[in-house]
């Protein structure tokens, strides 16, 4: 079973990622067009978001290997398909 | 002396079937909205620009509270801790629910600003894709109502965990996919 301090730590973690991504967009959210950048790390921090959620609040960190090994495929290979596709 | 650390599936292997599932369909809606936007590209940024970012944000941040309520709930549920499971089960139940007034207040302000899903392609998505996402979160309200039932004294068993933890899971699904979706849709559109 996760400790309860790692899933303290990991909702403190999604909250402050989840502000600080929102105060940044929200400056600047008229804009009419966003840079690679941008959306790049934007697509990270939000499939970072989702692993830390399936690791901690889903419980795959303590699940058999097979179950972390498709679910991080699905984090990594979605990341990695939507990021190319907003980018190229 | 090396202890092997003990594994086990959380719920059972039927609900990451139907999870895994799940994950795979909203991620082909992902990559379709993102291959349609390099065509028009103005147009879903100026779509962007029409939405609130506040409501978008607002609503992760509930959502992030509501799972973090349900994994309280199961640690408290897995320990006897029946009262303590049932109020925090009650309170990610409430959190969810205001994930779904905040949604039917942005819906209504659309509307009534004559923005629906015929409007252009961007809203098309935008429909399409918080629509489906708020079908799961009013099924994910039925499974709290259910997890919540089962922290009665009547109906308390912690042998029960694997029903309970089935629910957690689908419920932290509708939590995750909104974390995609969200800067999907408000920021990077």
């Amino acid at each position: 079973m996760i400790s309860k301090n790692a899933t303290h730590f990991a909702f403190a973690f999604l909250v402050l990622l989840t502000a600080v991504s929102w105060g940044l967009n929200a400056s600047g959210h008229a804009a009419v067009s966003v840079s690679d950048t941008i959306i790049i790390a934007t697509m990270i921090i939000a499939f970072f978001k989702a692993g830390v959620i399936i690791a901690y609040f889903m419980e795959v960190k303590d699940a058999p290997r097979v179950l972390q090994l498709v679910t991080g495929l699905w984090v990594v290979g979605s990341c990695t398909a939507l990021t190319c596709t907003l980018v190229l | 002396m090396t202890e092997k650390k003990q594994r086990h599936i959380p719920g059972e292997e039927g609900i990451w079937i139907l999870i895994l599932g799940d994950l795979m369909v909203f991620t082909i809606l992902f990559l379709t909205f993102a291959y349609y936007r390099s065509f028009s590209p103005e147009l879903f940024a100026s779509g962007r620009a029409e939405l609130n970012i506040n409501y978008g944000a607002v609503n992760t941040l509930i959502l992030l509270f509501s799972s973090w309520f349900v994994v309280q709930g199961c640690s408290a549920f897995r320990g006897g801790q029946r009262l303590l499971a049932k109020r925090s089960f009650c309170t990610a139940w409430l959190f969810g629910a205001g994930f779904g007034l905040v949604k039917i207040i942005e819906y209504r302000e659309k509307v009534s600003a004559g923005i629906t899903a015929l409007t252009n392609e961007f809203f098309m998505y935008y429909f399409i894709m918080t629509g489906i996402h708020f079908l799961h979160l009013v099924v994910g309200l039925g499974v709290l109502a259910w997890m919540i039932s089962r922290c009665r004294l009547h109906n308390y068993s912690p042998d029960g965990i694997s029903g309970i933890e089935c629910g957690g899971a689908y419920w932290h699904m509708v939590d995750l996919l909104w974390v995609v979706i969200f800067p999907l849709l408000y920021m990077i559109a």
